[in-house]
């Protein structure tokens, strides 16, 4: 009896598609493409980081520093303007505010003066966007670990000069060593990048946002040990074209050893707007745009129900057309996935401290709302007349959607991913819709900054309706 | 008779196949038509013609006086006028008797108070008044099948195409449907009617039109096709004590040639084809182990007689008889045959 029931099951099995498709397709397309946006691919590795270089110092041993971010696998480092200007700190603050890149680095200028083992108060600002959690560790760690790369022949040179002014000077044998010792660290540090055009002129610009206790600027993170770089130079660009000597300005610098060697001042620039909480503004219009293609799918699929059942047949025969129908369910699909996603956003700002009820929030949500569910209900509409049954709508309809969700970043932030599955990401319904929320409720643009974003959904809509009445000329041809 | 449907050389052809191949038929206000044809007869194909879900490759169609092969204006306002019953529950199972009637109202152009006037009309002609708010899915098959019918005629269609409206109802069921139907026919709604319960369209057709291989090949009230198949006789079965010997089938067969003489009706006479099983005159013996005899017989106070008293005489006891009339059944299968159809 077990026999008879176990073939039954197993010819059943074998003649449902959709069943097979969820049963073994489905996870591993999931698996694999989970692996690619979370590990990286086959070879693992963390995604490559965006950041905006910019060098107000320009000494030697900054540009030495440059080289090595550039050539560091872990980044991509933007500099340039397109005219092919070096970009200023005012230029790179206003790309990680208006969500570009995550961050920029600012050299500031005395680095290479100040640049000291023991801290001697070499100056970074790094501008970050804190919705990527990411970006902040991982560059400021990039920092020191490049600076050691970049200059190790300079570090260790004023190290040696704090040593000789503590315990006295060094016998001519350890000076021929540590002569010995330079040189080969020289060999091996990169060569400073040459300057790019206007590079020197950025160098009185945003010098002032190291002040903490400017309340009305941008909010500086801890990291900055800016008590120790009271004897940095300050005083524009370093002119040594080899690396430096012992600096002028370390008369008095007593070294400690708790210390980064780079003071990395961290300016979140966008942790003090309005948003009580936008991280969780982000996660709701994640999820409601996952699940408002869901129910879009849902709805539509009740065409097939109605085909299945003939009560499509009878409308067809009454005085209903095909279009009609489809006009009809795509505007049914529009206003419930528009109640779902305000439902999720009002949910939100009851208990999640998503501010949604302030005038910008409420219409920025708006025409996102009502531009993604349009498109969404078109979506959906396509996929049922794209599927012959309502149980390959489904299988099919999960597949499609998570596999959206996944890569759109839905699941997971895309700053997360690896750069190419961020391309793939924008052939997807998802990411359109999220850079879109995130505009309103993150980076709080301009309406008319939404235009990309409301340009491609909408289009996407019309695409899907198109596509979606041309693939229901099977049910009028019966 | 005053036409409200007529089918002139209707063609349809699918790839390879030809649905229609020249169909004529015409259907008269008040009256019934039952379109009777096995499976891949063209029965569908015809009646979604009719219905505008289907383009005829050649022929007319004509409903209430206003051409409808084509789509126009006059066609679609024709087809206003016509209510189509499909086979299928087409029903949202999730709503409520009256929400269906009132939904698939507004579908055929009905609002407001006469919507609402139709829906009561509707919900008591059925008999689902007290069952107004339940779910349809709660319904039994009548019940459904009831409301399907009703959702059709909610307009007050002229003519109502219906396709098997009894398909799968208990007999309490299918006999609430035939009334309810023949109430419209009374009223002067004509009826155009699809189905494999043959008994039932025997029964309520004044006219019966017979497709196969996508043809006309019988069509007139049910005694005109009786009349042209089989024959008017009376169809006898003897059941004998023991099997006859093949003698025995020869006398028996003697005897009602000599018994019929030429009184019988000429099965060559009509549309369809003769069978030697069942013209009469003929006599067979069924296969298996009852022992029946068959045969057809025309005079039936003369032949019938002669047949016991042979038998009597031949010492083969008779412990059954059975007498009936051709019904649509017999003439049916006698047109299209027995062969499967798939």
């Amino acid at each position: 009896m077990i026999v008879a029931v176990l073939r039954a099951s197993w010819l059943g099995l074998r003649r449902d598609r959709v069943a097979q498709l969820l049963t073994f397709v489905v996870p591993i397309a999931f698996f694999s493409l989970m692996t690619l946006v979370l590990g990286g691919g086959r070879g693992g590795g963390t995604p490559r980081l965006e950041l905006v270089l910019v060098d107000q110092d320009q000494s030697p041993v900054s540009r030495r520093l440059v080289a090595a971010l550039l050539a560091d696998p872990r980044l991509e480092v933007r500099r340039q303007q397109s005219s092919g200007a070096a970009l200023t700190a005012a230029e790179a603050e206003a790309r990680v505010s208006a969500g570009e890149v995550s961050a920029a680095a600012v050299i500031r200028p005395g680095f290479g003066a100040a640049l000291d083992w023991f801290g001697g108060g070499a100056r970074v600002a790094l501008y970050v966007d804190s919705a990527d959690p990411m970006a902040t560790p991982m560059l400021t760690g990039i920092l020191q670990q490049a600076t050691v790369s970049a200059a190790p022949d300079v570090l260790i040179e004023r190290a040696v000069a704090h040593f000789e002014r503590l315990g006295g000077p060094l016998s001519a044998q350890q000076r021929q060593t540590t002569a010995t010792w330079l040189r080969a660290m020289r060999a091996i540090a990169p060569a400073p990048v040459a300057p790019l055009p206007g590079g020197a002129a950025d160098t009185n610009t945003n010098n002032n946002d190291t002040n903490n206790d400017d309340t009305n600027g941008p909010k500086i993170n801890g990291n900055n040990n800016t008590n120790n770089d009271n004897g940095a130079a300050t005083s524009g660009q370093a002119t040594d074209a080899g690396p430096p000597s012992e600096p002028n300005s370390r008369t008095g610098f007593v070294p400690t050893l708790d210390t980064d060697i780079v003071a990395v001042e961290v300016i979140d620039l966008l942790s003090e707007g309005p948003s009580k909480s936008p991280v969780n503004a982000f996660y709701a219009a994640g999820i409601a745009v996952m699940f408002l293609l869901f129910s879009a799918t849902g709805t539509a699929g009740v065409l097939l129900e109605e085909e299945q059942q003939g009560t499509l047949e009878r409308l067809l025969c009454a005085e209903v057309t095909m279009g009609t129908l489809l006009a009809g369910r795509w505007l049914f699909a529009t206003l419930l996935g528009t109640a779902q996603v305000t439902l999720m956003f009002v949910w939100g700002a009851l208990f999640f401290d998503v501010e949604l009820f302030t005038a910008h929030h409420l219409l920025g949500f708006l025409v996102m709302t009502l531009v993604t569910t349009s498109a969404a209900a078109g979506f959906g509409l396509c996929l049922a007349a794209l599927c012959r049954t309502r149980a390959q709508l489904d299988g099919v309809g999960t597949l499609v959607i998570l596999l959206m969700s996944a890569t759109g970043g839905s699941m997971m932030p895309r700053f997360l991913m690896p750069e190419w599955i961020k391309d793939v990401g924008l052939v997807t319904f998802n990411a359109w819709a999220l850079d879109g929320y995130q505009k309103v409720f993150w980076y709080e643009t301009e309406l008319v900054a939404l235009w990309p974003q409301v340009s491609v959904l909408a289009g996407l809509g019309v695409v899907f309706l198109v596509a979606a009445r041309r693939l229901a000329r099977r049910w009028e041809r019966g | 008779m005053d036409v409200v449907l007529s089918v002139r050389g209707a063609e349809k052809r699918y790839g390879a196949t030809e649905a229609l191949r020249g169909v004529d038929l015409a259907l008269g206000r008040g009256r019934w038509l039952g379109l009777l044809g096995p499976n891949g007869a063209g029965k569908t194909s015809l009646v979604r013609a009719i219905a505008g879900r289907v383009a005829l490759d050649a022929g007319q169609l004509e409903l209430l006086g206003a051409p409808i092969t084509r789509a126009s204006a006059a066609a679609r306002a024709a087809r206003r006028r016509l209510g189509i019953v499909p086979q299928d529950l087409a029903l949202y199972q999730r709503l409520s008797a009256a929400e269906n009637l009132a939904v698939f109202g507004r579908y055929q152009g009905l609002a407001g108070a006469a919507l609402a006037e139709r829906v009561s009309w509707a919900l008591a002609w059925i008999g689902l008044d007290s069952r107004r708010d339940a779910l349809v899915s709660s319904f039994s098959g009548g019940m459904k099948r009831r409301l399907n019918i009703a959702a059709s005629v909610l307009h007050r269609p002229e003519v109502v195409l219906l396709d098997e409206p009894t398909v799968g109802v208990d007999p309490q069921s299918r006999q609430r449907i035939w009334e309810m139907l023949d109430e419209l026919r009374q009223a002067g709604t004509s009826l155009l009617l699809t189905t494999h319960q043959l008994a039932e369209a025997q029964t309520v057709c004044q006219e019966i039109v017979i497709i196969d291989h996508g043809r006309v090949i019988a069509q007139g009230s049910f005694e005109e096709l009786v009349s042209r198949t089989l024959g008017r006789g009376r169809r006898v079965a003897l059941t004998l004590a023991r099997a006859p010997s093949q003698a025995l089938l020869a006398d028996l067969s003697e005897i009602v040639r000599m018994s019929e003489g030429g009184d019988g009706d000429d099965p060559h006479d009509g549309d369809g084809r003769d069978s030697d099983e069942t013209r009469p005159g003929s006599v067979s013996m069924t296969a298996g182990a009852d022992h029946t005899v068959h045969c057809q017989i025309g005079a039936l106070a003369k032949t019938l007689p002669a047949l016991l008293t042979a038998l009597a005489q031949a010492e083969y006891p008779v412990i059954d008889i059975d007498m009936s009339a051709p019904s649509l059944d017999d003439v049916f299968l006698h047109l299209t045959g027995r062969e499967l159809r798939e």
